[in-house]
């Protein structure tokens, strides 16, 4: 076990090395990053400044909505984001052929090999949105509040997670996998406001086949003290983490049986 | 065969191979029909029934439509293309086809766009519209004024995405640094939410900035936001930003055709 993690690691060390080969380049990327986020934030604050409330909700408990989705989402993407959108390419390719002759998982080999460390800097970047929020809220900061937002953002992960993994399952049976374009980048900012504003439907969606309300909506409240729960009773706001590990293993398995009806197309 | 019919011919190459994948148009339909009805309902929650900062919800119902279909007809994969045509060499065939590479690129990425527009954007546009509303032009002078706005702020948009990609014959791998500018540009253009909205600070530093002119603009014109007296002062500021990124471009051009690295191919 331990040389199997020692493996991993050095893959991901060495892809790490890999990105920091055009040294301009990475530098530019993780400034740009930060900048488009940060700027991205300081607009929608303002935006619901303007307006003081969205829903209920005010500034900077949409600050933190958008805090926690994008810090989920970071973490995330550092693991799957290259299986998400290199792995139809791969199989289309024959690519994935070498994928299957490693002495390791299909999944943990291609998570290894796309790890992305930029994504870290965003994560960075999220903490301290989460940290503004909090701050701001004026909300009492102590041991069980940390381990609150800790496991509201680690069950965020798992949910977006579960959900890359879902799309990227599609890949095996689709030769142009369309769910792997702009589909999530569209949808995720659905999460970003309350969606106690969509209709009751959409928010039952969101919290039972796929439940993204679990990224940010329900975890906020647990920090915030909201009580915006709809139709469902106020012990979601603690169930992140639950659902978000039980939703990553459910992907996982489709994940698994989607790749067994992998059929190379030559390399 | 002539230049006009050689670019017509690309421009409807990019279309047709948009329809090689429909499913893919699907879930595209999909993706950016749950975007806009997501924003739409934020508005609404916003706005409620009546005005807030003179603003309606058709006003922005009618912005959020047209922002995306000017945004995404006049889009370009230039950016992209030119970075990944650098990093498998393939643009050394560039150099030497008898055709204007720009214009080559421009009219493959309209081809792309009439067909998301048409498939996507009309569709959630028609019934966004029946539901909350969408405003036409108050007179005919004000939609002239829109179209020659709206040719200004497209080749704006097109010079800029294609400044970014030449970027790419010296950032050899900056897949990441165009999305952001995107970010940026989608910020001060007031593609989030109106200029008008924005705080007074902010909306003085998109002045001096080229992407209000893009979109938000040609946009502001449509709705009677910008008093027709100040009209012909946005157009010739649009003027002069085409005139300024036309500059950059060909330096830029100039010096990278000395300076490109074929990577291999």
């Amino acid at each position: 076990m331990k040389k199997t993690l020692a493996v991993l690691f050095l893959y991901m060390r060495v892809k790490a090395k890999g990105k920091y080969e055009y040294r301009a380049a990475f530098w530019l990327d993780a400034l740009s990053f930060l900048f488009g986020y940060g700027a991205q934030t300081l607009l929608m604050v303002l935006l619901t400044q303007k307006f003081d409330t969205i829903n209920g909700w005010t500034p900077f408990e949409v600050m933190l909505l958008y805090a926690y989705t994008l810090a989920s989402y970071t973490l995330a993407n550092a693991l799957l984001s290259d299986v998400m959108w290199s792995l139809s390419r791969r199989i289309r390719t024959g690519d994935f052929d070498q994928t299957l002759t490693k002495p390791m998982k299909p999944l943990t080999y291609e998570i290894v090999t796309g790890f992305s460390p930029y994504y870290f800097l965003h994560f960075f970047l999220a903490l301290g949105m989460v940290a503004i929020g909090v701050t701001q809220l004026h909300v009492t900061v102590t041991p069980l509040t940390i381990l609150q937002i800790a496991c509201g953002i680690l069950g965020g992960a798992c949910v977006q997670g579960g959900v890359l993994l879902l799309f990227a399952s599609a890949s095996f049976f689709w030769i142009n996998n369309p769910l792997t374009g702009n589909f999530y980048t569209n949808i995720r900012p659905l999460i970003e406001y309350p969606i106690s504003v969509y209709p009751k439907f959409f928010q039952v969606l969101l919290t039972t086949l796929i439940p993204l309300a679990f990224v940010s909506f329900y975890p906020v409240q647990q920090i915030s003290g909201r009580q915006d729960f709809g139709l469902f009773p106020p012990v979601v706001r603690h169930l992140s983490l639950p659902v978000g590990i039980a939703f990553l293993l459910i992907a996982y398995a489709v994940f698994a049986a989607a790749s067994k009806h992998y059929k190379s197309t030559g390399s | 065969m002539n230049q006009v019919a050689l670019y017509s011919l690309t421009l409807w190459y990019g279309l047709k191979s948009k329809l090689t994948y429909r499913l893919s148009s699907v879930f595209e339909l999909l993706g950016k029909f749950l975007e806009i009805f997501a924003q739409i309902l934020i508005w609404v929650a916003l706005l409620g029934s009546g005005a807030r900062f003179d603003t309606t919800l058709s006003q922005m119902v009618t912005y959020l439509i047209l922002t995306r279909v000017v945004s995404t007809l006049f889009a370009t994969q230039a950016g992209n293309e030119i970075s990944d045509k650098i990093d498998d060499g393939s643009i050394a065939n560039d150099f030497v086809r008898p055709l204007n590479f720009k214009l080559y690129l421009l009219c493959n990425d309209l081809g792309n766009n009439f067909f998301k527009v048409l498939v996507v954007f009309l569709p959630i546009g028609v019934l966004a519209g029946l539901r909350y509303g969408f405003l036409l032009p108050q007179t005919a002078a004000q939609g002239a004024a829109f179209l020659v706005s709206l040719a200004f702020g497209a080749l704006l948009t097109f010079y800029y995405s294609y400044i970014l990609g030449l970027l790419s014959f010296w950032l050899i791998k900056n897949p990441f640094l165009r999305w952001h500018f995107r970010n940026v540009e989608q910020i001060f253009s007031g593609q989030f939410f109106p200029i008008w909205l924005y705080p007074a600070w902010l909306s003085a530093i998109t002045e001096f900035l080229p992407f209000r002119y893009f979109t938000y603009e040609p946009l502001a014109i449509y709705l009677g936001k910008t008093p027709v007296s100040e009209i012909p002062r946005v157009l010739l500021i649009q003027a002069f930003w085409l005139v300024a990124l036309y500059a950059v471009e060909r330096i830029l051009w100039r010096r990278a055709c000395k300076k490109v690295l074929v990577q291999g191919g």
